[in-house]
């Protein structure tokens, strides 16, 4: 972990921050351990966002989560994106900025959509190229999370476990988990879940993503729109055993709910991370 | 490899529909799933990358929406995800040309006000965001400067300000969107005179003000990063006597105008300083 990152104490279940739940948040409403921020929505200018996030910052200790720095692509880093986003965490020193294992932009075009990579030599080594610059530009080490994909590419020669094991040790990286991507890729690529979680090293799990997906029934689409659903409950709670301790944060984007709703995913994440057992008649913990 | 990869990957994201070229060519690059062929993974992520751009204009430019309908909008937003390459990371930037790109659409052509719509709409969601203002002089300091020396001393508009002279009247279009006349009936007079509008940001507050004909040249020439003299001269109340030095001190007397109209202007919130040039 880099000198930054120990500047805060990350731990237990935060909430993705969303411009909706400012105010109760401000207020302390639901006593939110820690928020994590998708700077790209404070990536652009010094007016009102970044006075805003300066409100939170001053309440609540932040993780940094990013879309659009496209460490996948073929391009070079967009060298304003990434001024811009080092510039925030200078001011604000989140405890770390985490990032996706795809790409967004290809002969400068930016698509603003997560987009997939071939699980290949090449693939990996761009990825630890760009991670390696941001690491250099951070001075420590960054997280990457595993992506949501629904395309399989012929140049593929790995499996998605092979490659994320390969980009975290080659660039000496730790990873955000996101349990519902997992899951989303198991589905539509048919692999075993619990194998890939059992194959992480443990020691690079740095943080966890919960969310819900959409259900188009030939296959999952990570939306982010909808509740945990109880499969990915499950997953987590593998996920907990293997990898205890690791702080877990639920993420909505469409159709933002209320804050009351995110409070209750997150006391569900909590009860699991205590140990308690998913299940559709409430939890039950292991221990009992 | 991977350049060739993603370059193809990108064409068919844009392509006109599942049966163009560039998707089967993207399509050679992908393998089955266990129950998406390859077009149908393509379609999920050329879906995805419309609703983004959809979405993320809808949010900047929600009465222009209005104003054409859902569907028509969805149709303008897919065009410009085409015509307009996205040259930043940054999505709060990505309507950065769609004012000048609706205003070249013949189709709507019957709503000659959108262009200036989407202008406005552009200006609130960029003061959102623009930077604050330079802390203010003391007070008397800045005065006194630009009155000694106002060829070097220039105004400054708020950084979120942004001026549009539309030959429409769209800043009260843009209000009865706001305020849900348009739900009770309430239709454009066409007819109507064009407005001039300063959109910028007071602390929190955004504002759309509507400028006097005898103001909006000042403020233009503000914008411009003109001297101060030139709004004095501007404001028809620089009353050098003939042969005068350009060089010679403001009489505060005699120019009472001229510093009433600047104190309209900060007072407004509109002017928020001055700097040397």
């Amino acid at each position: 972990m880099t000198g930054v990152e120990e500047k805060q104490v990350i731990r237990g279940v935060g909430l993705g921050l969303r411009s909706r739940h400012y105010d109760e948040l401000l207020a302390g409403t639901g006593q939110v351990p820690w928020l994590e921020v998708l700077l790209d929505n404070y990536a652009h200018g010094d007016g009102l966002p970044i006075r805003q996030l300066e409100l939170i910052a001053e309440r609540y200790p932040l993780v940094f989560h990013g879309v659009g720095m496209s460490l996948g692509s073929a391009d070079p880093l967009d060298a304003r994106y990434l001024d811009a986003v080092m510039g925030l965490v200078d001011r604000f020193e989140p405890a770390w900025l985490s990032e996706h294992l795809a790409w967004t932009s290809s002969g400068g075009r930016h698509h603003h959509e997560l987009l997939p990579l071939p699980f290949n030599d090449e693939a990996a080594d761009t990825l630890v190229a760009r991670i390696g610059e941001v690491q250099d530009r951070l001075g420590g080490r960054m997280l990457v999370e595993n992506s949501s994909g629904y395309a399989a590419f012929k140049a593929s020669d790995m499996s998605e476990l092979e490659f994320v094991v390969r980009v975290l040790e080659a660039a000496d990286c730790l990873l955000l988990l996101d349990i519902n991507n997992l899951y989303v890729n198991s589905r539509n690529h048919d692999f075993d879940a619990l194998e890939f979680l059992r194959g992480l090293p443990r020691e690079r799990v740095a943080q966890m993503h919960l969310a819900g997906h959409d259900d188009h029934e030939h296959y999952l689409v990570d939306a982010h729109g909808s509740p945990v659903v109880e499969p990915v409950w499950n997953l987590y709670a593998e996920a907990v055993r293997l990898f205890p301790d690791v702080p877990v944060c639920v993420e909505w984007d469409r159709d933002v709910p209320t804050l009351d709703i995110l409070l209750d995913e997150m006391k569900t994440a909590g009860d699991i991370m205590m140990g308690a057992q998913p299940g559709s008649g409430g939890m039950t913990s292991h221990a009992s | 490899m991977l350049r060739e990869l993603q370059q193809a990957f990108s064409e068919a994201l844009y392509a006109e529909g599942p049966e163009s070229p560039s998707v089967a060519a993207a399509a050679e690059n992908l393998d089955l799933m266990p129950r998406l062929d390859a077009p149908a993974s393509l379609a999920i992520y050329r879906s995805a990358v419309g609703n983004c751009m959809t979405e993320s204009l809808g949010e900047i430019f929600p009465v222009c929406a209005e104003l054409v309908g859902e569907d028509c909008f969805r149709t303008v937003a897919n065009l410009y995800l085409r015509g307009i390459p996205s040259r930043h990371a940054d999505l709060a930037r990505v309507g950065d040309a769609f004012p000048e790109f609706v205003a070249s659409l013949d189709f709507l052509s019957r709503l000659p006000y959108l262009a200036d719509t989407a202008r406005l709409e552009l200006g609130l969601h960029n003061a959102y965001s623009a930077s604050w203002p330079p802390p203010p002089h003391a007070p008397g300091v800045l005065g006194q400067a630009i009155a000694d020396e106002p060829e070097r001393w220039r105004f400054l508009l708020s950084p979120s300000a942004t001026l549009l002279a539309s030959a429409h009247p769209v800043l009260t279009l843009w209000e009865a969107h706001q305020d849900r006349r348009i739900e009770g009936g309430w239709t454009l007079d066409r007819r109507a005179p064009g407005e001039r509008i300063l959109v910028f940001r007071q602390g929190a507050e955004i504002h759309a003000d509507l400028v006097e004909p005898s103001l909006w040249p000042i403020l233009l020439s503000i914008s411009e990063g003109e001297p101060v003299v030139k709004q004095l001269e501007l404001a028809g109340a620089l009353r050098r006597s003939e042969g005068q030095s350009r060089d010679s001190g403001i009489n505060p007397e005699e120019n009472l105008p001229i510093l009433t109209t600047i104190e309209v202007l900060f007072e407004r919130g509109w002017v928020v300083g001055g700097e040397p040039i």
